[in-house]
């Protein structure tokens, strides 16, 4: 079991009050809230190694009265680390009112702007060192010059002996 | 004839015997060295040997050792026997091969002069080794330079240089300036720096003609991506003068190049072979912000006349840390346009108290907005540290640890790409601890001749729970403390076992 810390930025737009949000880790609810001006929300869970997703939805909007109420996602910082440009890795899934559905479900890449009811998503795995090693570039040392748990563990044992 | 660049043996062979003896002088890359791109001080100095009108030729034995030993295993076994960190190998045999091919190749070539450049004391050992047998089949003059010519730093005594002199190894070290000494070599003439330590410092760096990588450009070194990654060096002497340092003692100004003379070196590069990735070798790339700006201002200038995208090339190199109002936002902003990647930052470590003994000149909060203007426009770099300084106080470690924590999200967001963690403190001569010793009150137990009163074997009787068994113990906490939230740590294995036969040495009452 990791412990993963996530913080969300984010602006909003005030439509007959504030978006209602709530975030998921897996289906699992973590947390609601109404997102009025604090802009920032953090959320701790702990997470089996493996895949995951992470929805932030917004409910409750009603399209008639609400108007442009609405959540957009600026920021994500997991571990306090900035994801940076992976945050256009989330995926939007708006549930569009009737009169805007098209018969199937709409999917919106790299729109961060959640103006409907629905959520964005974003696939992500742990460890999280290994996952944020897939999205960032991290350096990798060349031949001789690499360093090791074993090696730690050989100097330990000789200080011992040696000592 | 033996298997070392191919190419420059068949280009060899296509001359007949009266061009064969033109080379004036075979500049030789020996192990053990990093191989992640062409060297720098052979290739530099063939670039000045030409320009005033003698041949030369570059070869990478170092690259050559690495190639023909493909197994990784007995690649570290040698290497470590080289390096001096174990006593012997069991492919001695395979080694003496190599080297008898070496040797067969240079006698082959018949050169009026060999250089071999020895860039750090890790060089020592495969230089004796080649010098020794091809000493006795060889009839020309043996050059050596480079900072490996003296075992403690830099600035040290230039032993290793002497006693191959004095051995009748070689004819001639060279201290300083390489590139106005082995002008003076080839013309026959002595001159400072030149089998004596009195060498002048060049004031104008931009007189020297570009290095020239004709010879190992080909090569297929262990670049990091898939392209090609040159050196390129800006500078000699540092603005700095830390403590632990000799850099500043031995080059007694800061001189740089211009950043429109660098700048023209790498799109020369990019012309002339397609290369659009750069390091810089010199102590730091930043130390005359007007000139750093220049290049900077350059480069976008000339991506933008080309219609080329912005960071076009990618450079690297080290990086003084310097606070808002030296260095501004705007100045990050511009490196990044520019294509600065992968700057090594001397951090040292995380406590304030310590880093100003150091003499560094920067806080934790100045580390802080610099790494967060890294972060932010997607630059990234490197940390070299030191655990263990004289002062450290076991709070002033934890304070390392708490560095570390805090920048975990660095690591994971690919801004700290690396660490270099280093073998504990070792006080080296030219340095200011060594010089000020007694003002420092350090006290080397290991000090019954000079040349070994330097090293790691030392105890500050001020701060005496920093006992040698202590920094080594901190040094070995550090690397798993990094290593357990994500940092990657460059060279550990090699650090750790350089630093624990040293310790075994020390034991044994031989260090």
């Amino acid at each position: 079991m990791e412990t993963i810390k996530i913080k969300l930025d984010y602006t909003v737009i005030e439509g007959n009050g504030y978006p209602e949000m709530k975030i998921t880790l897996d289906k699992r609810l973590i947390t609601n809230w109404v997102a009025g001006d604090d802009n920032d929300i953090e959320f701790s869970a702990g997470l089996n190694t493996g895949d995951h997703v992470l929805r932030i939805h917004q409910s409750n909007k009603n399209h008639k009265t609400d108007g442009f109420r609405a959540f957009e996602l600026q920021k994500i910082y997991v571990n306090s680390a900035d994801l940076k440009h992976n945050i256009h890795n989330f995926v939007q899934w708006p549930e569009l009112p009737r009169w805007e559905q098209t018969g199937k479900q709409e999917q919106w890449e790299d729109n961060l702007h959640l103006g409907h009811n629905g959520y964005l998503e974003l696939n992500f795995s742990t460890p999280i060192q290994e996952w944020f090693k897939k999205i960032f570039r991290w350096g990798k040392p060349t031949r001789g010059q690499h360093s090791s748990f074993d090696a730690i563990k050989e100097a330990r044992e000789k200080l011992k002996r040696l000592c | 004839m033996g298997k070392l660049h191919k190419k420059e043996l068949e280009k060899n062979l296509e001359m007949n015997d009266s061009d064969f003896k033109k080379l004036d002088i075979l500049l030789l890359n020996v192990p053990i060295s990093n191989i992640t791109y062409p060297p720098a001080a052979t290739t530099l100095l063939k670039g000045v040997v030409v320009q005033h009108g003698f041949t030369a030729l570059v070869q990478d034995l170092n690259f050559d050792l690495n190639q023909r030993l493909n197994d990784d295993d007995i690649f570290t076994d040698v290497s470590d026997y080289l390096c001096n960190i174990s006593d012997s190998t069991p492919y001695l045999t395979m080694l003496n091969n190599i080297l008898d091919d070496w040797v067969q190749d240079i006698v082959a070539q018949n050169p009026k002069f060999v250089g071999v450049s020895v860039f750090t004391f890790q060089c020592q050992h495969s230089t004796r080794l080649l010098l020794e047998k091809l000493r006795p089949l060889y009839s020309g003059k043996i050059i050596v330079g480079g900072a490996g010519i003296s075992t403690n730093g830099i600035n040290g005594s230039t032993d290793f240089g002497k006693t191959l002199l004095a051995e009748e190894l070689i004819d001639f070290y060279v201290r300083g300036d390489g590139e106005t000494a082995i002008i003076r070599i080839l013309n026959n003439e002595d001159g400072p720096g030149i089998n004596n330590t009195n060498f002048s410092q060049s004031r104008d760096l931009d007189q020297y003609a570009n290095p020239d990588y004709s010879d190992v450009i080909d090569l297929p070194y262990a670049y990091e991506e898939d392209y090609k990654l040159l050196p390129i060096n800006g500078s000699r002497g540092c603005v700095r003068a830390c403590t632990f340092c000799d850099i500043h003692t031995f080059w007694d100004k800061f001189t740089f190049r211009s950043g429109e003379s660098l700048a023209r070196e790498m799109i020369d590069n990019w012309t002339l072979h397609g290369v659009q990735h750069f390091t810089f070798t010199d102590s730091l790339i930043n130390g005359s912000m007007r000139e750093f700006r220049a290049l900077l201002k350059y480069l976008v200038a000339w991506y933008a006349e080309n219609n080329l995208p912005e960071a076009f090339f990618r450079f690297s190199g080290q990086f003084i840390v310097r606070n808002e109002r030296q260095q501004t936002q705007e100045d990050y902003k511009l490196m990044a346009k520019a294509g600065c990647q992968n700057m090594m930052i001397g951090v040292e470590t995380g406590s304030d108290e310590v880093r100003a003994h150091m003499q560094k000149k920067f806080t934790n909060a100045e580390l802080d907005f610099v790494i967060g203007q890294f972060s932010e426009n997607n630059l990234n770099c490197f940390f070299s540290m030191i655990s263990g300084y004289p002062t450290e106080t076991k709070q002033n470690f934890d304070d390392t640890l708490d560095m570390f924590s805090r920048y975990q999200k660095y690591a994971l967001d690919g801004t700290i790409i690396g660490l270099n963690l280093g073998a504990t403190l070792s006080i080296d001569e030219g340095t200011a601890l060594y010089d000020d010793m007694k003002e420092y009150g350090y006290l080397m137990l290991h000090d019954s001749d000079n040349s070994s009163r330097v090293g790691i074997n030392w105890v500050n009787p001020q701060n005496l729970e920093l006992t040698l068994e202590e920094r080594i113990k901190r040094r070995i906490d550090l690397q798993e403390f990094v290593m357990d939230r994500g940092f990657v740590v460059w060279n550990g294995d090699t650090h750790l076992k350089r630093l624990m036969k040293s310790y075994e040495r020390v034991q044994l009452g031989n260090y």
